[in-house]
């Protein structure tokens, strides 16, 4: 008996051990970023950096400019993405194959080949379509497609989809009625969910947006990191946060809907 | 001395007692089943004895040796899961010949031997399956090969035809029966069907919240229940409230009739007469000396049985009966007469 | 509906053809719309790279760009990123294994199971500028880590010829996300290890060890396979985290690419494609061989 006490206690043992190092590593960098963030003043510890971040005109213009695109992507894209996901489910499942497959196509097209295609592509052809940040908004729907796609995907699994619509429609109801007031509601927590995964990969985004050259919160991270000491450290505590809430409340909203995976994959 | 004794045994999860005070001898050879309803203890006495609970209290001992101690994988034990369990990144073939490999059995005897099991569980082409290719029937069989190739001193079942159609399930509890007494290894199967206790075992333990209620042949747990909770467990049964009139002479009061048991009663004065379906009849005869009076109130096709039921005063009897070409039924509502031995009598409290 | 009632209410052979054809139509009209944005954004600028690589500047078919690509400069970039991307992906791979292996199989705490997936759910999300930061301002020349570790423990990590802005620096940094990646992939798969196989393998006496290397990991192999090279295209494609921490120093493909966009020194917009191509050629490949491994593991581990 006390052999398999101690066989156990052995096994959990190693389970601790990883878990303490694991742990160690994720906490150590975030820990650090945040002590160095605070030496904004020589000898003192406080929120200088903090304080001088807020103070920059540039901090607020970028991040309101990838703030509007970051909605202008959820709109595009979830009008884009939802009616279509929508349709496949109901009247095309055949195709959804293929939708699959477009979702993988933005991991085999790396943001930088994607802007790199984008920019040569569309590039030449007329100076407004540069100008606008149309062609950034495009390739930010891109970008996010896999994850609205998983979000919305599933949402409509765990919803009666079919049972839904054909009960609105023999009651009367016509298409804008079943997509507003019957299927968007009961699509919230995935629909939530698909906002703030794309809200945290277009805030932060760098790649489309340097190359693009738009004033976007990502390059302008980058520039407070070549010219300043501690206040891209508070940036990165900044950043985190955000994430942190994003997902968390993607986190505590999908508990409810059993079943939908946890926010993969990164913005590079 | 018994080959697996079990004395004492208890085990408590966190403040739970879910086996308590189990005691249990079981001879060589012998196929005894636990019989029990769901959290009733026996799928963890069974874990015990394998070695993947640890008894909170009591030993085990497998001739003779004390094993409590030991671990699962030098215990000599094999078992076979509800859900098969076999690996499915292997053959049948290196399946079965797994606790052989692992214990360092030469190839050639490993050969040898896995073709015997082949040849036990008659399933000689299959040997290059995989599991995912199987049906549930063919998987447990070469469970039951793997589990009995290494030659274990005790082989345990674990519900194992829970998870498997109702027709394969009569086939394969032929064959396990069948491979038991060929190898006249000892058996401890755990299972909550008593149809499945009652035609494969040597002896039945029904247990409940933990705790042994009766053990013994399934000849006597089903004709000599020892309380009110195995005779219901085991077989349809008629439940009759009756009142004690005569203990010593065994004459009891049943809905306003008079009932004589071949035996004295217990005393006290509200009893539970319960009587077998198949003990009662309708007929008339010489040496069915109770008979209680009711009307025919419903009757029931099952196929080779009719079952037919009576309602007195204030209770209702079930009897069964062959369906016959001859048989000839009273119309429903008509008066009828239900008649039985003393000796169907069961009293219980 | 009405249109095909219709068809068929007008002449007598006509309708079936139309009745087809309006449901031919019909099939691909709800698509229309998201398959137009996939064509102009996703599949277009993928066939231009794909027919600018084999052109020259006049538009000419060549095969010139891939000889380009042969340059010292260039393959050392290739190797450069295929090593960076192998190192994390092996190392997030083995780390985020073991990681999984301690809150499932482990038999930790479910308490601590949820918070670690949730923290790995926003850990695999925090690349790019931010990380790099966080980086820095750990390991650093002047990184919290560094500071103590020079001040408090006498152990002065540049000195010892450390260096964050290099090939090692990128894998650590790599790590941070690729080791939740991991975690997040493959916490499934562990799950999916049924308890009564080790069960099976103790009563038919094996050991534990035994059980791992006959059972467990084989049965876990085409998962970890598929998720290190799920991981090593995740790495292969990162910019903005190399980016932010070496500023270009390394010699890495995005970085080329990226600087093939901006306008290098030795310009040459074709080369570009035929890089742009050559990345999107490992990436495919990854993605394949990471389908075909999943669908393997799913049969054991349904």
């Amino acid at each position: 008996m006390k052999r398999q006490r101690r066989h156990a206690l052995r096994q959990s043992g190693w389970a601790w051990l990883w878990m303490t190092l694991g742990s160690l590593y994720f906490l150590i960098p975030l820990l650090a970023t945040f002590l160095f963030s605070l030496r904004g003043k020589k000898g003192v510890l406080g929120f200088t950096a903090y304080a001088k971040v807020f103070a920059d005109p540039q901090f607020l213009q970028t991040f309101a400019f990838s703030f509007r695109m970051a909605l202008l992507t959820i709109v595009v894209g979830l009008a884009l993405i939802l009616p279509t996901m929508i349709w496949v489910h109901l009247r095309a499942t055949w195709a959804k194959p293929i939708l699959e497959t477009c979702s993988l196509i933005p991991f085999v097209i790396p943001p930088i080949v994607l802007v790199f295609g984008l920019i040569r592509m569309y590039g030449v052809l007329s100076f407004t379509l540069v100008s606008s940040p149309f062609l950034l908004v495009a390739g930010y729907v891109v970008l996010a497609f896999p994850y609205i796609y998983r979000a919305v995907d599933a949402g409509l699994r765990a919803i009666d989809l079919k049972g839904l619509t054909e009960a609105a429609q023999s009651l009367g109801a016509g298409w804008g009625t079943i997509l507003f007031r019957v299927l968007l509601p009961n699509l919230r927590i995935s629909l939530l969910s698909a906002v703030f995964l794309t809200f945290s990969i277009v805030i932060g985004e760098l790649t489309l947006a340097v190359m693009l050259a738009w004033p976007a919160f990502g390059p302008y991270m980058a520039l407070v990191g070549r010219d300043l000491a501690f206040e891209p450290a508070a940036l990165a505590i900044l950043s985190f946060l955000l994430t942190w809430g994003l997902i968390g409340l993607i986190q505590f909203a999908s508990r409810s809907l059993a079943g939908q995976g946890s926010a993969l994959g990164g913005t590079h | 001395m018994a080959f697996l004794e079990l004395k004492n045994l208890v085990k408590r999860f966190g403040a739970t007692t879910v086996v308590d005070d189990f005691n249990l001898d079981i001879q060589e050879g012998e196929f005894m089943s636990f019989l029990g309803g769901s959290g009733c203890g026996k799928t963890t006495t069974l874990r015990m004895v394998a070695g993947f609970e640890t008894p909170s209290e009591g030993s085990i001992r497998i001739a003779g040796v004390e094993v409590a101690s030991v671990p699962p994988n030098q215990r000599g034990v094999g078992m076979v899961f509800q859900n098969y369990a076999l690996f499915p990144n292997m053959t049948v073939r290196r399946n079965i010949a797994f606790g052989l490999k692992v214990t360092g059995w030469k190839a050639a005897e490993t050969e040898r031997r896995v073709d015997e099991m082949l040849e036990l569980i008659h399933m000689g082409e299959f040997g290059e399956r995989y599991p995912h290719q199987m049906s549930g029937g063919q998987q447990q069989r070469v469970a039951l090969a793997r589990a009995l190739a290494p030659r274990p001193k005790i082989l345990l079942l674990d519900e194992p035809l829970s998870a498997l159609d109702a027709k394969i399930r009569g086939r394969l509890r032929e064959e396990i029966r069948a491979i038991q007494r060929q190898t006249g290894i000892t058996t401890v199967y755990v299972t909550h069907d008593q149809e499945e206790a009652l035609s494969l075992s040597d002896r039945i333990v029904v247990m409940r919240a933990g705790k042994i209620e009766q053990v013994g042949t399934p000849f006597e747990i089903y004709n000599r229940p020892a309380n009110a909770f195995v005779a219901s467990f085991i077989g349809t049964l008629n439940v009759l409230d009756a009142m004690v009139m005569d203990s010593a002479q065994g004459r009891l009061l049943v809905s306003g009739q008079e009932v004589v048991a071949a035996g004295p009663v217990p005393a006290g004065r509200a009893v539970k007469l319960s009587l077998r379906p198949e003990m009662l009849s309708l007929e008339h005869h010489p040496h069915h000396e109770n008979r209680l009076r009711g009307t025919l109130s419903n009757v029931i096709f099952l196929g080779s049985i009719v079952r037919l039921v009576v309602g007195t005063t204030d209770q209702d009897l079930v009897l069964d009966t062959f369906n016959t070409p001859r048989l000839a039924l009273p119309p429903l509502g008509a008066p009828v007469s239900v008649g039985f031995p003393r000796e169907a009598c069961l009293v219980v409290e | 509906m009405e249109a095909t009632e219709l068809a068929l209410s007008s002449g007598k052979e006509a309708p079936t053809y139309r009745l087809l054809a309006r449901r031919g139509a019909r099939r691909w009209l709800g698509l229309l719309p998201f398959l137009g944005f996939a064509l102009a954004f996703m599949i277009l600028p993928c066939a231009t790279i794909l027919v600018g690589s084999f052109q020259d500047a006049e538009g000419h078919f060549t095969l010139a760009n891939f000889a380009h690509l042969a340059r010292p400069s260039i393959m050392s970039a290739y190797l450069v990123t295929i090593e960076v991307s192998a190192a994390s992906a092996l190392g997030g791979t083995l780390l985020g294994f073991l990681l999984a292996y301690a809150i499932t199989l482990g038999r930790l705490p479910k308490e601590l199971r949820s918070m670690l997936l949730t923290f790995c759910g926003v850990a695999s999300n925090f690349a790019g500028v931010p990380l790099a930061f966080a980086f820095i301002a750990t390991l650093g020349r002047m990184g919290m880590v560094t500071f103590v570790l020079k001040n408090v423990f006498g152990l002065n990590l540049y000195e010892m010829g450390f260096n964050l802005y290099s090939f090692w620096g990128l894998c650590l940094t790599y790590l941070y996300f690729q080791l939740p990646l991991m975690v997040l992939i493959i916490t499934p798969a562990l799950d999916g290890v049924r308890r009564e196989w080790r069960e099976a393998s103790e009563s038919l006496g094996a050991s534990k060890y035994q059980y791992w290397r006959h059972v467990a990991l084989p049965i876990l192999m085409p998962s970890l396979l598929s998720s290190a090279i799920l991981l090593f295209g995740n790495a292969f494609g990162a910019y903005a985290t190399a980016y932010a921490l070496t500023g270009g120093l390394l010699n890495l493909v995005p970085i080329l690419i990226g600087a093939q966009i901006q306008g290098d020194v030795l310009h040459d917009p074709n080369l570009g494609y035929a890089l742009a191509l050559g990345m999107v050629v490992v990436m495919g490949l990854s993605i394949l061989a990471y389908r075909t491994l999943q669908k393997r593991s799913s049969r054991w581990l349904a």
